[in-house]
C-alpha cells in the first residue's frame, strides 16, 4: 500500500513538473529565456535510480511535452537521477531544494553541463512555487522571485491540460 | 541531511625532488605498462622536462610507442581525437603525460576515448555520461604548481569550432599515479609562479566554501592554504633551491584532491569565460577574479572566511582581528598579497592589459553563465553580478 502511495505521489509529482514548467515558459521571461537555449527534440529524462519510474520530457515549439508510459525513447540528452524514491516527495513539496539536493549528492545530473544548468534553473524557478520564503531566503539569500501567486500557479497545474506523445 | 558527505580519490600521488629518477619506471612496471604513448608540449620538449621522463621510462626498459609534443594551450577536440588515433595506431596500452594543464587534461582526456571506445570526445562530455570501461594506465607529470589537474576528475578542453569549453567530470578521468617533483619546474618563471600558486589557492578556498564541502576535502584545502602562505613568497624569491617550489607543487596537488570532491564554484566559472574570450591561462585571471568573488559571496560564507584567515595569517595578527572582520579582513588580505607580488615581479600583465575592456564583458559573461562551476558556488550567481564583479575588475576596485 505505502508503495501505491509513493507511487502514485511520484507520478503526480512528474505531471506537476511537465505542466508548471510549460506555464512558465509562457508566464515567466526568464524561464523562457532558459528554454531557448534547447533546441527542439531536446529530451530530460527523471528517473529515480535503478528503478522503472521515468518520465521524459521534450522541448518542441517552446512547450514541453511528456511522453507516456508505455513510448517512453531510449535517447535522452540530460538525465536527472534521484538516488532515492523518497527524495523526490520532498523536493516536489519545497523542503529541499533541487541544487541543495544535488550538493548533497542526493540527485546525480548527467549529461552536458551548460544544458544541464539551465534546465536545473527552469526546476529551481518552478520551485519557487513550492517552497516556503523563508527556507528560499536561507538557500539563495535572496526574495523569490515569483510572476505569478502560488495559488494560480497550483490552479495552473491542476486545470492546464497535459500534453503527451 | 548535513551530515551527507562523498569523498573519493584513488590517485597514488608520489611527491619528493627527483621522485621521476627513481620512480617513474617502477611506476610503470607495477601498473604492468609494456607500450607507452608520451604527451607533453613544446615548453616541456625546449625545457628539457620531455627528455627527463622520455630518459627514466627508457632507463625502465619501457617501450615508447609515440611521443605527442603539439598539444596546444588548453588542448582541443582535434588533437584529442589525433592522439587517440596515434595510440590505436601504435597499440599504447599505456599513458604518461608531461605538462601543465593542458598538456594533462588533454591526456586524461584521451584516456576516456580510448577506454569508451569512442570516436570524439563530445560524445562523452558533461557529468558521469561515461560508464565504466577498460582500464588504462596513465601517470601524470605537472610542471606547474596550481590547476590540480593531476589528481582530479574533471577535465576542461576547448572546443575551438563553438569557441566554448568542454567539462567532463567523471571518476574514470582519474589517474593511476601522479608524480610531484619540482625538478621538472625548476626553470618556471616568476609570474607563472604565483599565477599557478594563486589558482591552486582558489582551488583550495573554493574547496572549503563551495556546497559539495566535505570535511575531507575542507582538511585537504586548510593543510593546502598553509603551505602557500609559507613557501610563496619564498619561492618567488627563486634560488637554486627548489625545496619551496616542491612544498608549492604538493599544495596544488592537496587543493586538487579537495576540489575533485567538492568541486569549484564562480572564480573558476568567471575564469573559464576570460580565458576563452582573450585566449589566456585561467590562472592568470585567478589572482584579480578571486577576492572579488570572495566579496560576493561573503553573505553566505562569512564564517568560513573567518576560519580561513587562521590559516593564511600569522597567528598573533588572527587573534588581534575582531571575529566579524575576519571575513572582510580574508578577502581583503588576498587581493593586497597578490597585488604586491605582483608588483615586485617585472612586466607581469593584468588582465587590462590582457584585453579586458568594457566591449567584451558581456561576451564573457554569457561564457561564465554557462560554466558548470556555478551549481555548486554557495550564493547564486547572474549576469549582473558577474558584470560587476568584471566591472570592478576594469577599475581596479575590490
Amino acid at each position: 500500500m505505502g508503495r501505491r502511495i509513493y507511487n502514485g505521489r511520484m507520478k503526480l509529482g512528474f505531471i506537476a513538473m511537465e505542466k508548471g514548467m510549460n506555464r512558465l515558459i509562457k508566464d515567466d521571461p526568464e524561464v523562457r529565456a532558459f528554454s531557448e537555449k534547447f533546441v527542439d527534440g531536446y529530451r530530460v529524462r527523471v528517473c529515480v535510480c535503478s528503478s522503472q519510474h521515468v518520465t521524459v520530457v521534450e522541448k518542441y515549439k517552446d512547450q514541453f511535452y511528456g511522453f507516456k508510459a508505455s513510448k517512453l525513447p531510449s535517447k535522452v540528452d540530460i538525465d536527472i537521477v534521484f538516488k532515492s524514491y523518497k527524495w523526490i516527495p520532498e523536493i516536489i513539496l519545497g523542503k529541499y531544494g533541487l541544487m541543495e539536493s544535488y550538493n548533497n549528492h542526493q540527485v546525480v545530473l548527467k549529461g552536458n553541463i551548460a544544458e544541464s544548468i539551465y534546465i536545473v534553473h527552469i526546476l529551481e524557478k518552478l520551485l519557487t512555487y513550492s517552497m516556503s520564503r523563508k527556507k528560499y531566503i536561507k538557500l539563495n539569500h535572496r526574495e523569490p522571485e515569483r510572476v505569478m501567486f502560488r495559488a494560480a500557479m497550483a490552479f495552473h497545474i491542476i486545470f492546464d491540460r497535459r500534453r503527451t506523445k | 541531511m548535513k551530515d551527507y558527505f562523498e569523498f573519493y580519490n584513488p590517485v597514488s600521488l608520489i611527491a619528493g625532488q627527483k621522485c621521476v629518477q627513481s620512480h617513474l619506471a617502477a611506476e610503470l612496471k607495477l601498473l604492468g605498462c609494456k607500450r607507452v604513448i608520451v604527451l607533453s608540449d613544446n615548453y616541456c620538449n625546449d625545457n628539457g622536462q620531455l627528455k627527463i621522463v622520455r630518459d627514466n621510462i627508457n632507463a625502465g626498459g619501457i617501450n615508447i610507442g609515440g611521443v605527442y609534443i603539439d598539444i596546444p594551450f588548453n588542448g582541443n577536440l582535434v588533437v584529442v581525437k589525433r592522439i587517440a588515433d596515434l595510440c590505436r595506431i601504435n597499440s599504447c596500452d599505456s599513458i604518461v603525460a608531461v605538462g601543465g594543464s593542458s598538456v594533462l587534461e588533454t591526456a586524461k582526456c584521451v584516456k576516456i576515448v580510448l577506454t569508451q571506445n569512442a570516436h570524439n570526445l563530445d560524445e562523452l562530455q558533461g557529468y558521469d555520461t561515461v560508464r565504466s570501461g577498460y582500464k588504462m594506465p596513465m601517470i601524470l607529470l605537472p610542471v606547474m604548481c596550481g590547476s590540480g589537474s593531476e589528481v582530479s576528475n574533471v577535465s576542461v578542453i576547448r572546443d575551438r569550432i563553438h569557441n566554448n569549453k568542454i567539462e567532463i567530470v567523471t571518476s574514470e578521468l582519474f589517474p593511476n599515479a601522479s608524480l610531484i617533483d619540482s625538478q621538472l619546474i625548476a626553470n618556471l618563471s616568476k609570474d607563472r609562479v604565483l599565477d599557478s600558486a594563486f589558482d591552486a589557492l582558489a582551488n583550495a578556498i573554493e574547496s572549503v566554501c563551495c556546497l559539495q564541502h566535505n570535511p575531507i576535502s575542507t582538511r585537504y584545502a586548510y593543510m593546502a592554504i598553509m603551505i602557500i602562505r609559507d613557501n610563496l613568497e619564498k619561492a618567488l624569491k627563486g634560488g637554486k633551491n627548489t625545496i619551496n617550489l616542491q612544498k608549492l607543487m604538493e599544495a596544488a596537488s592537496l587543493a586538487g584532491v579537495a576540489q575533485s570532491s567538492s568541486m569549484l564554484g564562480s572564480v573558476h566559472s568567471i575564469c573559464h569565460g576570460i580565458s576563452i574570450i582573450l585566449d589566456v591561462n585561467h590562472a592568470t585571471a585567478v589572482g584579480e577574479v578571486l577576492p572579488r568573488v570572495l566579496k560576493y559571496n561573503i553573505e553566505s560564507s562569512k564564517e568560513m572566511y573567518g576560519k580561513m584567515l587562521f590559516y593564511i595569517l600569522p597567528e598573533s595578527e588572527y587573534v588581534s582581528t575582531p571575529k566579524e572582520k575576519r571575513a572582510e579582513v580574508f578577502y581583503t588580505f588576498l587581493h593586497d598579497w597578490y597585488m604586491q607580488l605582483k608588483r615586485g615581479i617585472k612586466d607581469m600583465k593584468t588582465l587590462a592589459e590582457h584585453g579586458l575592456s568594457v566591449d567584451n564583458i558581456d561576451e564573457i559573461t554569457g561564457k561564465a553563465l554557462m560554466d558548470g562551476a556555478n551549481l555548486t558556488n554557495p550564493r547564486h550567481i547572474d549576469d549582473n553580478a558577474i558584470k560587476l564583479i568584471l566591472t570592478n575588475i576594469l577599475e581596479g576596485k575590490l
